[in-house]
Formats: C-alpha cells, structure tokens, sequence
C-alpha cells in the first residue's frame, strides 16, 4: 500500500511541483513534505498512523536586525489571536517566523481538496507577521533615535 | 539566440521547484508546466529569435455568454498591466498571456515569479467577474 507522504507528494507532483520528502528525527512515521509556492519554502507534515491530521507551515525569514525573539514573541500572539486557523512561532534557529495550519481531515482527498487553500493561508499570514514585525522594529528604532537626539540637545 | 531564454524560462521554473516539460517541433520551442494545479505553457518561435510568450489557457463555463466573456476582456486588457486576454470563440477557451522580448535566459528568468503572479491574479479576476455577474 502507498504511503501517505508518498500519496500527498505524488498530489503535489500533479499539481506540477517537485517535492522533497524529509524523515522526522527518528520516528520514521513522520516526514515533511517540502515544495516552494510562490517563491516560498512550505512544507507539510504527515504521519502514517494518522490520515486525518496534517501540518501545512511556511517559514518566514526575518533580517538580522528584526531577529529580537522576545520582542517579536508578544507581537506573534496578537497576530495569532486576530488570525483564523494560523499559528505563529519563532523558527527553530530564530532566523524567521513560521506560519503553520494544523488541519483535520476526514481523508487524504478531503486534505488535498483544501491543499492550496492552505498554502496561500501560510504565505499570506506569514508575509503580513513579517511586515507588522519589521514596520514596528522600523518604529521603535527611528523614536529609539528621535529619543537619544532629543536627550543629547536636552543636555 | 532564442533557445537560451527557453532555457532560462526553465531554469526559473526549476528554481521554483516546479516541473516541466520541453515539447519543440520544426516552428517553436514548447514549455508545460504547471503551477498550484494550473496549467501554463511558454512558447519561443524559431523564426523570430527574442519573442517570447508565456500564458495559460482556461475553457469558458458552459452558462457564460460568450460577449460578457468578451467584454470583460476588453476591460482587464484595458485595465491590467503586461498581460493579454484573448477569447477564441470556437473552443470557448479564454487566454492570458504575457508576451515579451527577451535577448537572454537572464532577461527572462528573474521575472518569472512576476509574470506567473500576473497571470494568476488575471485568470483570478476575470472568472471572479463571471461569478459575480452571475450572482447579481
């Protein structure tokens, strides 16, 4: 019988994307499926002894100087909090912000009928995190100096 | 000359991770390809070396008039930016293309992103139209 992941990339692959499939750690249960849309990264995650749950995320990569994970962490919750059906976190290395869809599904079909839907959620929630983040580190660093100008003619 | 931006047309493809096919015959270069489930193709004549075109086409819904069809596209070409809209009234097929020229693969290549998004969003607001007309 087909695996799930080989079902899902085989989907994708009609869809007209190339796929790369990753294996979790050491649970061979679990893989990520990877595909760009749009010039995004996204991947989805499946796990064999459940068809009816899966992951559609993004990753969002922030610059440099946007990269203040605790600044960044209680503008995600409020993002989260005014968003449908998206989560927000910091990427495992901190370098952006993914964008993930937890989805159930009563079948693989069901999941697929809704695959591209759920691509455009990730990219555009992820795009619009990422703009409000960096439009408020933009802010902060331009009354940071308006602060440290007015502070040093005060003197 | 020409055959150089057909591979650029592909290797902006590969980039994206999206598969294609190469089908040339005696008059043109032929690229297929698909994007979120839609077909695209792009065309390069071998007689005229920096012409490109790349499109997707779509068949008109049976309840469509063909002239609401016709002026709506008339209105996104006067309205939309690079692409093209075409209805062919035989096959009731509606057609979006961008139709450049290019000297190079480069030339083509870092547009590609671009000129899938404009034909998406011009297929996107031409049938979104149809519903709503419909609905009205």
């Amino acid at each position: 019988m087909e695996l799930l992941r080989d079902r899902i990339a085989r989907f994708i692959a009609e869809e007209g994307h190339r796929t790369s499939i990753d294996i979790h750690g050491e649970n061979a249960d679990v893989a990520a499926i990877m595909l760009r849309a749009r010039g995004q990264q996204i991947w989805v995650s499946v796990s064999e002894d459940d068809e009816t749950f899966y992951v559609v995320a993004a990753m969002h990569e922030l610059p440099a100087w946007a990269r203040d994970a605790k600044q960044n962490a209680a503008l995600l919750l409020e993002l989260q909090e005014s968003m449908k059906a998206v989560k927000f976190y910091p990427s495992q290395d901190r370098s952006g912000v993914v964008a993930a869809v937890e989805q159930f599904a009563s079948s693989p079909e069901e999941f697929m009928q809704h695959f591209w839907k759920l691509v455009e959620l990730v990219r555009e929630s992820g795009a619009s995190a990422v703009a409000r983040i960096l439009d408020r580190t933009e802010s902060k660093s331009a009354a940071e100096k308006f602060i440290d100008a007015f502070m040093r003619g005060s003197q | 000359m020409i055959e150089e931006v057909v591979r650029g047309i592909e290797a902006a493809l590969d980039e994206e991770w999206l598969l294609h096919e190469r089908d040339d015959d005696a008059d043109a270069f032929r690229v297929s390809f698909k994007s979120e489930g839609a077909r695209y193709f792009a065309i390069a004549y071998r007689d005229d070396p920096t012409f490109v075109m790349i499109g997707s086409g779509w068949t008109l819904p049976d309840d469509v008039e063909f002239a609401e069809a016709v002026e709506l596209a008339n209105q996104l070409n006067a309205k939309k930016k690079l692409v093209k809209v075409a209805i062919w009234e035989e096959e009731r097929d509606v057609l979006f293309t961008i139709e450049t020229l290019a000297a190079t693969g480069d030339e083509i290549q870092q547009h590609i992103e671009r000129i899938l998004d404009v034909l998406r969003d011009t297929a996107q607001s031409f049938f979104n139209t149809l519903r709503s007309d419909d609905a009205s």
